[in-house]
């Protein structure tokens, strides 16, 4: 299961969101059903019920003597308090735990019809008959007190309990969140490292290890990624490679190499991608809206090596370092690469049978005066 | 007539006078009406037309008496909306003590305005002669009568509001 979770890319987000809910649920509970439950059993010390059914039997007892001491009592009120006194004494737990009870309630009963009979007792009896009740009050209101404080301790030491185990349980859940969140976070991180890994490869597979410009691969998807941009593609040959390297060693045939990217790159203004098709030839792609400017890319490049005056004995052509140069302007959506590309090496054998050191633009394969110019702007003619 | 004969006359008289004055106390269930206030205005029930009209019955344990009773009486809910009319929301409920209950809204089927226990009317020896409690206390600790506190009796007055 750990194994499916972990090959699950949001497995754990979901593991950690749910561990996260629990926690704000575990609030809640405590929130809403905990401390009202704390709250009913602790707020009532101000009200009437807050106090033990044993004293307000006792405040109806007292009520029947205040009553019976008046000048002219009310034996129907005396009654009716004594009444109401044994309904608060007539409590089964009191009966339980408190053997004075029962003989109270008959005290009680006994007296309450004695009062609605007549002739009616004296005051001085029913106090000495009630005394006792009072007496069982007090021992019940005492009891009851020590049985609320050995409660009111557990309840404490329960609350004490329910505290330690819910922050427990909180912190468990919470380091369980974190603990979840640390795998997908680790997952993730994982997978944008694959898939990093991934794109290098695929940017190698695309490049040239030597120069570091892209290979013919590179320029064919490039190609296709643009097939409404008008483009010049420029197939650049360096002259008499070979004894160059033949006379300097090819560590240093291979620096030539990436000193004439350099150049070429700075003579295209960074605004042409390069790419190596192999041995000493390059590609050269670059957005131009028209032939006039192509065929001025194409001889600043070639005045550029001129002026760089890199240093090649060997040449039979002259003593510096030369290129030829074979171009061709087209839209990818109105002529086939492979056609482009033809044309492109057709102007560059040309040159070479020409003496090389030179270049030349193809001649439009259409009619290029009313193609639309959809690409950047290049230096204008 | 023999001297068992009349210890046995004197002990039957005193048992019917216990008994006559028995009855009588048993009988007493003061007040034998309650108030019922709505827009400062009070009307009284008798006990005796909430007895009659009593038509909620059940069987459950009662904390304070430590027994199984049958309970009857009414739905406070749908006493209020008969009473006070259906725009009735809140209700106090007060004792003879002084104490009260009071509702924000309606309570439901579960509070019940008890007027009999065990097929009799109860006084306030009873916890009459109207007692406040609930059909269902789930699963509250029937020892810790202070779980119970909203189940008051002898109520004399019952006040309702929109």
């Amino acid at each position: 299961m750990i194994r499916r979770l972990w090959e699950s890319r949001s497995g754990w987000l979901w593991l950690s969101l749910a561990s996260f809910s629990t926690l704000v649920l575990l609030v809640i509970f405590e929130m809403r059903l905990v401390a009202p439950e704390v709250d009913r059993y602790f707020s009532q010390h101000d009200n009437v019920t807050g106090h033990q059914l044993a004293t307000r039997s006792r405040v109806f007892v007292h009520d029947t003597l205040e009553e019976l001491l008046k000048d002219e009592p009310s034996h129907e009120a005396a009654s009716m308090s004594l009444e109401i006194a044994y309904g608060f004494l007539d409590i089964e737990i009191y009966r339980d735990r408190y053997a004075c009870t029962e003989n109270s309630l008959a005290v009680l009963e006994s007296w309450q019809s004695r009062l609605m009979s007549t002739p009616s007792p004296q005051v001085g009896q029913v106090t000495k008959a009630l005394l006792p009740v009072l007496e069982c009050l007090t021992d019940i209101e005492i009891g009851q007190r020590v049985q609320r404080s050995v409660t009111v301790n557990e309840f404490v030491d329960e609350a004490r309990n329910h505290q330690t185990l819910l922050l427990i349980g909180t912190l468990i859940v919470y380091l369980l969140g974190l603990v979840f969140w640390w795998f997908h976070e680790k997952q993730r991180r994982a997978t944008e490292r694959a898939s990093r890994e991934t794109l290098e490869w695929m940017a190698k597979a695309l490049q040239d290890p030597l120069t570091g410009v892209g290979n013919r691969n590179a320029l064919h998807q490039q190609i296709a990624k643009q097939p409404d941009e008008m483009v010049g593609l420029l197939l650049v040959d360096i002259d008499h490679f070979k004894p160059y390297n033949d006379c300097f060693g090819h560590p240093e045939g291979d620096r030539l190499l990436r000193k004439l990217v350099g150049l070429i790159e700075l003579s295209m203004e960074g605004e042409a991608r390069l790419y190596r098709m192999g041995g000493d030839e390059f590609a050269v792609l670059v957005s131009c809206r028209s032939r006039a400017i192509l065929r001025k890319r194409c001889a600043d490049l070639v005045d550029a090596v001129h002026r760089q005056a890199i240093e090649h004995p060997a040449s039979p052509i002259g003593a510096i370092v030369t290129l030829s140069v074979g171009g061709v302007w087209f839209r990818p959506a109105d002529m086939e690469f492979e056609d482009a590309y033809a044309a492109a090496d057709a102007a560059l054998y040309r040159i070479k049978q020409a003496g090389r050191d030179g270049w030349e633009v193809a001649d439009p394969p259409y009619e290029m005066a009313t193609a639309p110019v959809t690409g950047p702007s290049n230096v204008d003619l | 007539m023999g001297k068992g004969w009349r210890v046995m006359l004197v002990k039957l008289a005193v048992c019917l006078w216990l008994l006559l004055v028995g009855g009588q106390a048993q009988g007493q269930s003061w007040p034998e009406s309650i108030a019922v206030e709505q827009d400062g205005q009070t009307t009284w029930v008798s006990m005796e037309a909430l007895r009659e009209q009593a038509d909620v019955s059940f069987r459950f344990h009662d904390p304070y008496l430590g027994r199984q009773v049958d309970i009857r009486g009414h739905e406070l809910d749908s006493w209020a909306r008969d009473t006070f009319g259906d725009g009735v929301e809140a209700l106090t409920l007060t004792a003879m003590d002084g104490f009260t209950v009071e509702f924000d809204e309606l309570p439901g089927t579960n509070w019940v305005l008890v007027t009999h226990h065990d097929g009799k009317a109860i006084g306030l020896r009873d916890k009459g002669p109207l007692r406040l409690v609930e059909r269902d206390y789930g699963e509250r600790d029937i020892e810790n009568l202070r779980l119970f506190n909203d189940w008051i009796w002898m109520i004399e007055r019952i006040e309702g509001a929109p």
